[in-house]
């Protein structure tokens, strides 16, 4: 397979980039940085698309300014959760997952229908790790849909201004 | 994050090693831990005693996969032998230290 390579400097293709030779930075290069991100996912409730809810995560967290460490740590709380809205559901049903990024935090919230009445009891380990990760999270049924909520901060300094 | 498409999780187990490695590549979660599971069921029934997890390519790792984990270095214990987690990548190492379930496992780095 055969990629074309634009040699084009970026200065030249994208009047926002960085111009590397003078360290000069235009106002707008940071903007998405401050920008409020939203995403939505759905894909069929079944484990092998935890992949995906991951991935999601991921983007709009490196979007908002996460550090790897903060951004790995969404990675497993998100999973986490929505691994038990998996369990909780069937495999003909779709998860819905909504992740907004602003101001150095992500929220994801995720809903798939259930039968269940009330919200599992989660398994220590997955407990511990949820508690460790997550700076508030929650698990709920109603009408028929278990949703769960999350929010993770970025670095602390971030939070903090 | 750069576990292939196709194939989220590879399970290499070198059984002729001594001791006997499970090699480890890509993302271990509900989807793949039972993979691991089978790998580990199988060494163990083949007689085999201590075992080394390789988590050298190992890039995500959730409950599912810690709870495999915690669940072999059990069984291996019980059994008189022991299980070593070996070269763990700087994620899994962190996982590691934030459960504090370092202090309780074997860990190469």
């Amino acid at each position: 397979m055969a990629f074309d390579v634009d040699t084009t400097p970026a200065t030249a293709r994208d009047p926002d980039a960085i111009n590397n030779r003078t360290g000069e930075t235009p106002p707008d290069t940071l903007r998405p940085f401050h920008q409020d991100e939203v995403v939505e996912l759905i894909v069929p409730a079944r484990t092998e698309h935890l992949r995906l809810v991951r991935l999601a995560a991921a983007g709009v967290a490196s979007t908002v300014g996460f550090g790897l460490d903060r951004l790995e740590e969404l990675r497993i709380a998100v999973d986490e959760l929505a691994a038990v809205a998996i369990d909780e559901s069937d495999p003909s049903q779709r998860l819905s997952v909504h992740y907004a990024g602003a101001r150095g935090t992500v929220t994801v919230t995720g809903r798939v229908a259930t039968t269940a009445t009330s919200p599992p009891e989660l398994h220590r380990v997955a407990q511990t790790l949820l508690d460790l990760m997550a700076d508030d999270y929650s698990l709920n049924v109603s009408d028929g849909h278990l949703e769960f909520h999350l929010v993770k901060h970025g670095t602390p300094d971030m939070n903090e201004s | 994050m750069t576990a292939d498409l196709d194939e989220p999780l590879r399970v290499t187990v070198r059984a002729t090693d001594d001791p006997p490695t499970i090699v480890l590549h890509g993302e271990l979660d509900p989807h793949t831990a039972p993979l691991l599971e089978r790998a580990l069921s199988d060494l163990q029934s083949g007689g085999a005693g201590d075992v080394v997890l390789d988590l050298s390519g190992l890039e995500f790792m959730d409950s599912s996969g810690l709870r495999v984990v915690i669940s072999a270095h059990k069984d291996l214990e019980a059994a008189g032998a022991k299980l070593t987690l070996r070269h763990p990548t700087a994620t899994i190492g962190r996982l590691l230290d934030v459960t504090n379930l370092r202090s309780h496992l074997r860990v190469e780095d």
